[in-house]
């Protein structure tokens, strides 16, 4: 408010007389922070007894505020710029002591009524002139600002050689003496260090210092963080890795995750696994992004099974811990607002991470929240963006052409239905048949002419639902985003206020979501020695996306019931009708059998996509609060308790419009009576989770310094957690949306259905979903210590060891944990006094080993029984088995042991800086689903299954590259290379070749990658019939599909048989970042690459025939090179495309086939992720500060890639399509 | 003053850390979820061999596919995308026949005797202590027989038919007595898999209640059955006789087919309503087994048996639905019966391959009424088989059988008995313990000529046979249980 206040009397005169107009209008500001700092007057006594030791004026002041009820009047960069005092007085009066302490301050002081208001001593003209002369302790003043022009407090100003700093102020301003001679060095966590020379400069003239990010400058105050303590980066031994709030404005995601993308090293975004198409990302089957994220390489794999019902297993993921609490709910991360982040650490080896013990195995996210700080004047900033992002393009899979497809329906026509297919009957249901077929059959029948079908086939030749569904299906993905940020601070309250809200609307209609995050953060100092923080934080986040039950999926878009050549619209847009689950004759039949009794039975998939819903509200509340208490100078302590609650809800309804309602109810009609045993109306599921998540902690810290050659830095402590969730599922059938009736309770008894459906099942129960009321609870409890000692600033020797406990390992496993422990040593080369490199000023080696653990709920040592809510067939509750849990009493908990050596190294004038890290990690008793005997009833379990071996390095570099004139360009390169190989199987799977092919599922090679590619080795095709050939003991075997003996040689043969490609994961991955900056402008661009890995052609570019046929086939299109398939003899010779068979459902021809290496190609590639422009409109007189303007356009593809295939290797179904943002923000 | 603060600070914190070491481990042993719990009850027990879809259902279907009870068409067996190439290789007997995966035949049997060995290892934790000893008694005998039930099944396919001279070596299925996967169980030998299922069988019979609420749960009456069909299969008759007659004498209820409809082909619905079912058992449901509809039918009913029907059996009606084929003809396309008959007599209320396969008291009849011929009691069997038969025929018409002599009577049985047995998973067993050669036709049927004047043409297309004593009466083993155990397969 401060602020404002200034401002808004400025008047734009030159800095000089700027100065004197702030100055003046101080006097009107001091009266708003009397109010703000609450001081009041009660007594009058005038005597007053002091005893202070190098105490800070403010300690005084409010001393004697105490004693004499007088207020005092100042602004908080007037004490900035205070002297320690140090005083011994008795029963003194107030204006005797005041000229005492101020005799020595660069401040005066007048008393007025009972206010002492202090102004600043302003230097005589002689004194000026005397200090002029001297040359020596000029006092020059200046003003730190960010690159978008913001004032930037707690920067350190330093003259270069000197000891002494001043910090610039709310406003950035700072003073600091020092002769013309002299340099001045600004530094700020997060910035690129300046120089400025003092030559020329005028003291009377503020020195605007502009400041640029830059990252993990080497020799500045980083403060990294493991969520229990902070840790100056140059007293670490282990292997953090910073991201600042600024490295996070490189993206507008809503995601906070999605931003680490490109700007971190050893994270791997495995983006193969994320579907790109737009109705496969919403609703319940959304998959965190978390786990979909590695850091240095997989170290533990069990993600298939389910911990607890309704609760994924995150063990595997990276733990993600938010302001130093552990979180239980892998989305948490997601519902964070990235403008409420002050910076990120990541840590990776055991030293950093093994603070966090059996959950620390896959790397640790540390995520720390913005506070204000003290004693800083109120500022609002704001801003907002809007991000557009392209329609995805179902064009991009190389297809058969729709008349092709129509061909080959033809040639199935005889296979599929050998026999004539002839007139429905009202007892069983009549199966659809592709519309091909329907015109064929009737050809068939003699209802139509041979001339008359194929004119009906011509005219579905130019029909293609690719261009449908992009017209009425796909859209343009928008995000709207805006924030709004207020903090400041008193010198005794310190605060920070936020809101954002975003609004997306998916890249298929039906699809939208929004969040408003609501963060309040306040840190209190009531006590001189005591600090309590509370953070707020509510998020409430809204997704609306079609009914479960909705078949209008991307993803299979080009399968039964949507033929290639179907139409979802006619030629002036209305919805059309598609054939769905029955013969349209059956329809016939039904309609003129039952009329208006029954429900319509046709299906039009525009229409249907509206007739139900899948919304998904999330609220979540953090609260978090933590006092700590300096007891003296060395030893504190903090209690800290978290609260975490989360209300969920997913409510489901299929209306009764809906074609799966409308099948539903007709079918539970009796056939007799036309009763319905399912009352009209829609099924309504509405599904509630309420979970909450309590942490206490007690911890001790322990800092000493002494002799200024002896540093240690302690925390001692012990968390007890708690997590519960209470689940409730319910449902309604004749749920009526408007009256909002719901149903009666359904008669849970056997009927006839209205006719048998295709399994000939002529009666059914009516089908009930898994409903009902439970609790989970979890609970862990841990003892933890770390401790670093620095000695004379060039050694560092630190060590951690932690003890968990945790009910989820299972009843009599709880007491098996061993302790997690790690040590490490650092060597600041750079502060030996051998050490002269001046290219080379800062040069550090750190070495750590230690264990991280990986606490795997996928396994117990007892089975674990799930009660079911409903009753079985035989109409008795009853109970299973929860999946992969079965007695296993040899069962031990993983362990990784980690060696990370690392070097930080930084040029002359920061250069270059940057650093370089070695790992090597084993993973013992590796817990993960491999084959087991299937006589035990399960043919996979989750067990101690091996060891694993995992290496590789990790680098950055950051480079200033070219600074002339107002024209900036600097670097950051990152390089990750990692590699995970299976060392050791416990199990006696056979490895042979057909367990290995194609890299698969849980089968696991010894002595190999973990995720590795094996291929046949490809022989051509068979020169008689076009099928494939592989090698086998160095002859070409055929492979018909139907003589399962080659087949079963082939599979049994030693993994020698097979061609090894290599790793399937990428191998060496990274991102170079440019950026250029020329005054108010800026530009940076992103690139990524991914190296040293293969992949297999995706099936939808093969020629795969067991997908294109069979009754109730798949129906997809096969790919393009089906048009250059084997045809005759002689066609071998330049082709690999196996002759067209008619083989439903025999995969295994295909498979030899798309497991080839031919099939096989090299995924490396370079992709433009990211172009970033800014402008901050800079005039920094305008009422609004710093506003800046900018412009993003993300996922521009790929610029290099290793295939001639035109293949992005790193998506799952389609590109990720291009996202263009634009942006504002500003500060008041 | 601040030290003395932080003396009591530090008790304090002190005393709190102790507190928590001392709660530690109560506070930790909790269940994860209401939901879910470590098996400790006898109802947690109870409830696991509720859960029907593991113990009653997914039996091993493949020895049933192996029978002569049903033929495919040509067209159908050559072209029908429902069958995959391991279905059409077990279909027509070939030497090499065998399943890649454990799942449908191995596996998921397999899975319900882990659930058994559950239910036993956690009684007898009980024992001794608060729970009624009749509670835990039934459940012992539950799970003995329903761990029986899939040894039986499971011997009845893969391994070789039980021969007292040879028993002794012939390898056997793993007799799996222990949850723990730790555990290693080899393939024994026939007879140790037989001493087994007779052994547990006995012990069930005598620690089960008379009767159950529902026939998914085992009763004595289907331990005896059980038990009879067991001492059959290994040819041991006056055994099976005891047994067979122990479990009429509990339960001898026949159903009338005069009260069943005709015309359903899914006569005996709703599921449990049927009288004569002692256990409730249905197999995986096979592609090559499914009925499927007139139009769409599937596993066609083997001719030579359609054949032995009488005119008043209602078991032709209600067991046999005529299918239809839409013919192309000189003047149009029309529906014609095809003169092939599918199964409409399964127990489990389905048209698809799940085939009734447990125990009901009409095969009680047929066993005992063997065992009587065999050991030259004629009236016995005779009477046995006239009570069977009353229940089938249209009311007042049937007119008892008589026998010339034990080999007549004996002849009768087996006749009626592949008539009433016909789909029920027993055909193989039979085929094996008679030392039969079965023979399997697939067979097109045309029809041309005028709508007037259709004429129906039937030309066999392939004929597989296999000869007493074929090695082939004994199925491979699946590949994935080979490949992950190292067991033995069986012979070629």
């Amino acid at each position: 408010m401060y602020k404002i206040y200034t401002k808004w009397f400025c008047t734009p005169s030159g800095y000089g007389a700027k100065q004197r107009i702030i100055m003046r209008v101080n006097l009107i500001a001091i009266l708003f922070i009397v109010f703000l700092m609450q001081v009041s007057a009660n007594s009058l006594a005038q005597k007053v007894t002091l005893n202070y030791k190098e105490a800070s004026l403010k300690e005084v002041f409010n001393d004697l505020k105490k004693q004499t009820g007088y207020k005092f009047l100042y602004t908080h960069e007037m004490l900035s710029e205070a002297r320690k005092v140090t005083i011994t007085i008795t029963d003194a009066p107030l204006r005797e002591v005041l000229a005492d302490i101020f005799s020595k301050q660069p401040l005066s002081f007048s008393i007025e009524d009972n206010s002492v208001v202090l102004k600043r001593k302003t230097l005589s003209l002689i004194d000026r002139l005397s200090s002029f002369f001297k040359q020596d302790s000029l006092l020059f003043k200046g003003k730190v600002l960010d690159e978008k022009g913001s004032p930037l407090p707690g920067a350190t100003i330093k003259l270069k050689g000197g000891t002494k700093a001043s910090v610039s102020t709310g406003t950035g301003y700072f003073e600091r003496y020092g002769t013309l001679k002299s340099t001045l060095v600004v530094s700020y966590l997060g910035y690129l260090t300046q120089e400025i020379s003092l030559n020329g400069k005028d003291p009377d003239r503020l020195i605007i210092i502009q400041l640029s990010p830059g990252q993990n400058q080497l020799g500045e105050v980083s403060i990294v963080s493991t969520g229990y303590q902070d840790l100056p980066k140059e007293r670490a031994t282990g292997s953090f890795e910073l991201i600042t709030k600024e490295q996070l404005q490189h993206s507008t995601s809503p995601n906070l995750l999605r931003r680490l993308e490109g700007i971190t090293t050893s994270l791997d975004f495995r983006n193969d696994l994320t579907p790109t198409s737009p109705t496969k990302q919403t609703g319940i089957n959304a998959k965190p992004l978390l786990s979909k994220l590695t850091i240095r390489g997989k170290n533990s794999l069990s993600t298939a099974a389910v911990a607890v019902t309704g609760q994924a297993n995150t063990s595997g993921y990276p733990l993600v811990v938010i302001d130093g609490i552990a979180s239980v709910d892998p989305l948490d991360i997601e519902r964070l607002n990235p403008n409420d982040v002050e910076n990120i650490t990541i840590l990776k080896d055991a030293a950093a991470a093994s603070i966090w013990g059996s959950r620390a195995a896959n790397g640790v996210i540390v995520i720390k929240t913005k506070q204000s700080g003290f004693n800083r004047p109120a500022r609002i900033s704001f801003s907002s963006n809007i991000d557009i992002t392209e329609k995805i393009n179902l064009f991009y899979k190389k297809q058969m052409t729709v008349s092709d497809y129509i061909d080959a329906q033809k040639y199935a026509f005889p296979f599929d239905y050998p026999d004539p297919v002839g007139a429905p009957d009202l007892i069983q249901a009549q199966p659809m048949m592709s519309p091909v077929a329907e015109i064929l059959n009737s050809q068939r029948n003699g209802a139509i002419t041979i001339a008359e079908a194929n004119a009906q086939l011509d005219a579905l030749r130019g029909n293609d639902i690719r261009r449908d569904l992009t017209k009425y299906v796909l859209q343009n993905a928008v995000t709207q985003s805006y924030d709004l940020g207020v903090d400041g601070g008193t010198p005794k309250v310190a605060y920070r206020l936020s809101a954002g809200y975003n609004k997306s609307i998916a890249g298929a209609v039906g699809t939208e979501s929004n969040r408003f995050n609501l963060a309040y953060n306040v840190t209190l100092k009531p006590l001189k020695k005591l600090t309590i923080t509370a953070i707020a934080n509510y998020s409430k986040q809204n997704t609306t996306a079609p009914g479960t039950n909705e078949i209008l999926d991307l993803g299979s878009a080009v399968a039964a019931p949507f033929y290639p050549y179907t139409r979802l619209a006619d030629d002036q847009g209305n919805p059309a009708i598609v054939p769905n689950l029955y013969r349209p004759a059956f329809l016939d039949l039904l309609e003129s059998t039952y009329g208006d009794k029954i429900l319509n039975l046709r299906f039009k998939p525009l229409e249907n996509i509206q007739e139900g819903y899948s919304k998904t509200t999330s609220y979540a509340l953090k609260f978090n609060t933590t006092a700590g208490y300096q007891f003296s100078k060395d030893l504190s302590v903090n209690v800290t308790y978290s609260y975490n609650k989360i209300w969920s809800n997913n409510n489901g309804l299929d209306r009764q419009n809906s074609f799966v309602m409308r099948n539903m109810i007709d079918q539970f009609t009796d056939p007799t009576t036309l009763e319905r045993h399912i009352p009209l109306g829609g099924h309504y599921t509405p599904q509630s989770t309420e979970s909450d998540n309590q942490t206490f902690r007690g911890l001790l810290n322990y800092n000493k310094s002494w002799n200024n050659k002896h540093d240690i830095s302690a925390i001692a402590g012990v968390d007890v957690a708690q997590s519960r969730a209470l689940n409730r599922t319910d449902e309604y059938y004749g749920y009526n949306e408007d009256k909002l009736t719901p149903g009666h309770p359904l008669d849970p008894s056997y009927f006839n259905l209205l006719f048998a459906d295709q399994d000939g099942t002529a009666g059914a129960s009516i089908p009930l979903i898994d409903n009902g009321y439970y609790k989970t609870i979890s609970r862990a409890y841990s003892l933890f210590s770390n401790i670093a000692y620095t000695y004379n600033k060039r050694y560092t020797i630190s060590g951690s060891i932690r003890k968990d406990a945790s009910s989820a390992f299972g009843i009599g496993t709880n007491r098996t944990g061993k302790p997690f422990y790690s040590a490490g040593l650092a060597w600041s080369i750079n502060n030996e006094n051998f050490y002269n490199l001046s290219w080379l000023p800062a040069l550090k080696l750190r070495a750590t080993y230690g264990y991280n653990g990986n606490t795997n709920p996928a396994a117990t040592t007892n089975p674990l029984l799930q009660y079911s809510d409903f009753k079985e067939k035989n109409q008795l509750y009853y109970a299973f088995l929860v999946p992969n849990f079965v007695t296993n009493r040899e069962l031990r908990p993983e362990r990784t042991g980690v060696f990370n050596l690392g070097l930080d190294f930084g040029l002359k004038n920061s250069r270059i800086t940057g650093s370089i890290e070695y790992y090597d990690k084993q993973t013992k008793d590796l817990l993960t689903s491999n084959l087991t005997d299937p006589t035990l009833g399960y043919n996979h379990l989750t067990f101690n299954t091996g060891n694993l071996h995992g290496y590789g390095m990790d680098m950055t570099l950051n480079s200033n590259n070219l600074t002339a004139g107002r024209f900036n360009w600097t670097s950051s390169f990152l390089l990750s290379y990692n590699r995970v190989k299976v060392s050791k199987l416990y199990v006696s799977t056979p490895q042979t070749a057909g367990y290995a092919v194609g890299g698969g599922g849980n089968f696991y090679t010894e002595g190999y990658d973990l995720n590795r590619l094996f291929a046949w080795k490809w022989a051509g095709l068979d020169p008689a019939t076009g099928d494939p050939r592989v090698y086998l003991n160095g002859k070409a075997v055929t492979i018909n599909g139907t003589d399962l003996n080659a087949i079963n040689a082939l599979n049994d043969a030693p993994i020698s048989e097979l061609h090894y490609m290599g790793s399937a994961v990428p191998v060496y991955f990274g991102s170079l970042r440019n950026t250029f900056t020329y005054g108010p402008f800026a530009l940076s661009v992103n690139l990524l690459y991914k190296l040293g890995y293969y992949a297999i052609r995706p099936q939808s570019d093969l020629a795969l025939y067991s997908s294109l046929f069979g009754e109730f086939g798949h129906n997809t299109l096969l790919g393009a090179e089906y048009a250059n398939r084997w045809q005759k003899p002689g066609d071998e010779a330049f082709t690999n495309v196996p002759s067209l068979v008619y083989s439903p459902g025999n995969s295994t021809r295909d498979g030899f086939y798309q497991n080839s290496d031919i099939n096989v190609y090299k995924a490396d590639h370079i992709r433009l992720q990211e172009i970033n422009f800014s402008y901050a409109l800079g005039k920094s007189k305008w009422v609004l500060k710093n506003p800046r303007v900018f412009a993003n356009v993300n996922n521009l593809g790929i610029v290099w890639r290793a295939n001639k295939l035109a293949l992005d290797p790193d998506i799952y179904d389609y590109p990720v399509p291009r996202t263009y943002s634009f942006g504002f923000s500003a500060n008041f | 003053m601040y030290k003395k603060m932080k003396k009591t600070y530090r008790i304090k914190i002190s005393l709190l850390l102790a507190l928590l070491f001392g709660s530690c481990q109560k506070y930790l042993d909790v269940t994860p979820t209401t939901k879910q719990s470590f098996i400790t009850t006898a109802d947690d027990c109870q409830l696991l061999v509720d859960n029907y879809t593991v113990m009653n259902t997914g039996f091993s279907s493949d020895a049933q596919a192996s029978s002569d009870d049903y033929f495919l068409t040509d067209s159908y067996f050559s072209a029908s995308s429902a069958l995959s190439q391991e279905d059409k290789d077990i279909y027509s007997w070939k030497p090499t026949a065998i399943r890649q995966l454990a799942a449908s035949q191995w596996q998921t049997p397999y899975q319900s005797v882990y659930f058994t060995n559950l239910v036993l290892e956690a009684v007898d934790k009980l024992k001794g202590g608060t729970t009624d000893p009749t509670t835990l008694n039934a459940l012992r005998g539950s799970a003995l027989f329903y761990r029986s039930f899939v040894f039986w099944t499971l011997a009845q396919q893969y391994i070789k038919p039980y021969s007292t001279t040879t028993a002794g070596q012939d390898p056997g299925i793993p007799l799996r007595t222990s949850s723990d996967m730790n555990d290693v169980y080899g393939r024994g030998t026939v007879q140790q898999t037989y001493d087994r299922i007779v052994q547990d069988l006995q012990e069930a019979a005598s620690l089960l209640p008379a009767t159950s609420v529902v026939s998914s749960r085992p009763n004595k009456a289907a331990a005896y059955a059980m038990l009879a069909r067991t001492y059959l299969s290994m040819g041991n008759y006056a055994a099976a006789l005891t047994s067979a007659s122990s479990s009429l004498a509990i339960n001898s209820q026949l159903l009338d087919l005069n009260t069943v409809s005709q015309s359903s082909n899914t006569p005996f619905s709703p599921r449990f309503s049927n009288k004569e079912i002692l256990f409730q058992a249905v197999m995986f449901s096979s592609p090559l087994l499914s009925a499927g509809s007139a139009s769409n039918a599937v596993a066609r009913i083997n001719p030579d048996i359609v054949g032995l029907y009488e005119s008043n059996d209602l078991r032709k009606q209600v067991f046999l639905k005529p299918n239809r084929t839409s013919a192309i003809l000189s003047d149009g396309t029309i529906s014609l019966p095809d003169g092939t008959y599918r199964f409409s007599g399964n127990y489990e209320p389905v048209t698809s391959g799940a085939l009734f396969v447990g125990l009901a008291t009409d095969e009680v009849y047929l066993i005992r009424a063997e065992c009587y011929a065999r050991a030259g009691n004629v009236n016995a069997a005779m009477t046995d088989l006239n009570t069977l038969l009353s229940n089938r025929y249209v009311t007042d018409t049937y007119v008892n059988m008589t026998a010339a002599d034990a080999a007549d009577a004996l002849s009768k049985v087996l006749t009626e008995r592949r008539k009433e047995l016909l789909m029920r998973g027993l055909r193989w067993t039979d085929l094996r313990r008679l030392n039969l050669a079965a023979v399997r036709m697939n067979r097109a049927i045309t029809f041309t000529g005028s709508s007037e004047n259709p004429i129906r043409t039937e030309t066999v297309t392939a004929t597989y046979n296999l000869n007493p004593g074929d090695a082939r009466y004994t199925l491979l083993i699946p590949k994935e249980v080979i490949n992950a155990s190292g067991m033995v397969q069986n012979a070629r």
